[in-house]
């Protein structure tokens, strides 16, 4: 995925766009969720070594990094941070579409399916 | 070319391995401990075997590579049976910093710490048809496939751990330093012989087993190298997966490893060629000469002269693809 034009994420943050924000809402209800934030992490792992995670949890951790984006709190531990700054956590749906999608400015490669990368 | 001093195989220790069971003290190998409830799941997710299915008190064999696809370290997971979560890494390399800092760079939210454990360990590999029922007679355990088993020395333990992996009945014995005379008199007396170095060598080659930096490491791919039974290909992701499957699946493997025989010794990194083309390089010699009067070889060899009994030039000397 590119990011779409005019769009630039300082590195000190993510960012999820509103169709994101909406799936992500979407998914909680399904789950019946009232209080819910969205965990974006990473783990070794994939075809190019790091591998995004992402989980609909109840609350932050501790040490976790919360940003709030269109309504939705997103939960960031820092040591997955220093991976992620910058990045653009979008979604697309439709018969090409890859579900959520992760631009990152860190990676300095991705994989096919885009699920992992390496710096 | 310099030419390597060379001897004669020794025909006992040769038997030992053929038909019996060698002992062969490393001076050196790479025993790592890899500890905490997320240290399986994160070797699972980066190396070629799947390894969710070894279970405590078992064993499995598997590549780490790049994401470029080329091999960091081929290396044995033993699950050990105590304590819980603990796992000891077993690796032909010399240089276990590699094996820990490859793992550690992709170690990120997981629960697990590595401990370098090669100064203080003791690795005896026993090797041969008989090498299980050594090892039993040896320390009085019953050595299933595949299977770990810890055997108390005083305060300490030996883990003595069969590997299938290797094509030849292979068996390891890892101790404290301080015990290694105490075990190896008990593995002795238990009808093993004592292998050395040049004489271990020649058995590797001979049997076409990769060796760590000669045939796998950097410069190959775990295809080209002798390690195809070592991924498994619905496994599903790991570091490099892509690559190699890409490799896999458009035939694009260029090189394999064959064994060479010639008349006179041939040094590792000698380039092999045909008729002013490049065909391959020698990857690991020994030096010993066997009772045909042959010198072996391994090779990285190129597709176009793989078939047996095709002569290639290296350096001047003759040799064959066995």
């Amino acid at each position: 995925m590119t990011m779409a034009p005019g769009r630039s994420v300082p590195i000190n943050t993510i960012e999820i766009t509103e169709k994101a924000a909406s799936k992500v809402t979407k998914f909680a209800a399904d789950k019946g969720m009232e209080k819910f934030g969205l965990k974006v992490s990473v783990k070794g792992g994939g075809c190019s070594g790091l591998t995004y995670t992402l989980d609909i949890v109840e609350g932050a951790e501790p040490e976790d990094k919360v940003i709030v984006f269109h309504g939705v709190e997103v939960y960031i531990p820092k040591k997955a941070f220093v991976y992620l700054a910058g990045t653009v956590l979008d979604f697309s749906d439709g018969l090409n579409g890859k579900g959520f999608e992760f631009s990152n400015p860190n990676a300095a490669k991705t994989c096919g399916c885009g699920t992992s990368f390496s710096v | 070319m310099q030419t390597p001093l060379t001897s004669k195989a020794d025909q006992s220790q040769q038997r030992a391995l053929e038909n019996g069971c060698g002992a062969f003290v490393w001076d050196n190998a790479s025993i790592v401990s890899h500890r905490g409830p997320d240290a399986l799941d994160l070797l699972h997710r980066l190396t070629t075997k799947d390894l969710l299915s070894v279970k405590l008190g078992h064993s499995r064999r598997t590549a780490l590579t790049s994401d470029r696809g080329r091999v960091v370290d081929v290396f044995l997971v033993v699950n050990t049976p105590e304590p819980e979560h603990e796992f000891m890494l077993i690796s032909d390399s010399t240089d276990s910093k590699r094996l820990i800092s490859a793992i550690d760079y992709y170690t990120i939210m997981e629960d697990a710490e590595l401990a370098d454990m090669s100064a203080s360990s003791t690795r005896i590999s026993l090797v041969g048809p008989t090498s299980k029922k050594t090892a039993e007679a040896a320390f009085g355990v019953n050595v299933e496939p595949d299977s770990s088993i810890e055997y108390a020395v005083g305060d300490d333990s030996v883990k003595i751990v069969s590997d299938s992996s290797r094509g030849v009945d292979w068996v390891e014995v890892i101790c404290e330093n301080g015990n290694l005379a105490s075990v190896l008199s008990k593995i002795t007396a238990a009808g093993a012989v004592e292998i050395d170095s040049a004489n271990f060598e020649y058995f590797r080659i001979d049997h076409e087993i990769p060796g760590a930096d000669r045939e796998y490491g950097e410069h190959s791919n775990p295809i080209e190298a002798g390690l195809l039974h070592l991924i498994d290909w619905d496994k599903g992701c790991y570091v490099g997966q892509e690559v190699i499957a890409r490799l896999d699946a458009y035939d694009k493997v260029q090189r394999n490893v064959k064994v060479l025989k010639s008349a006179d010794p041939i040094g590792q990194g000698t380039k092999l060629v045909s008729d002013s083309k490049p065909a391959g390089i020698v990857t690991s010699s020994s030096t010993l000469e066997n009772e045909n009067g042959e010198f072996l070889s391994l090779a990285l060899v190129r597709k176009a002269f793989l078939d047996s009994n095709t002569t290639l030039d290296a350096d001047g000397v003759t040799v064959t693809v066995r």
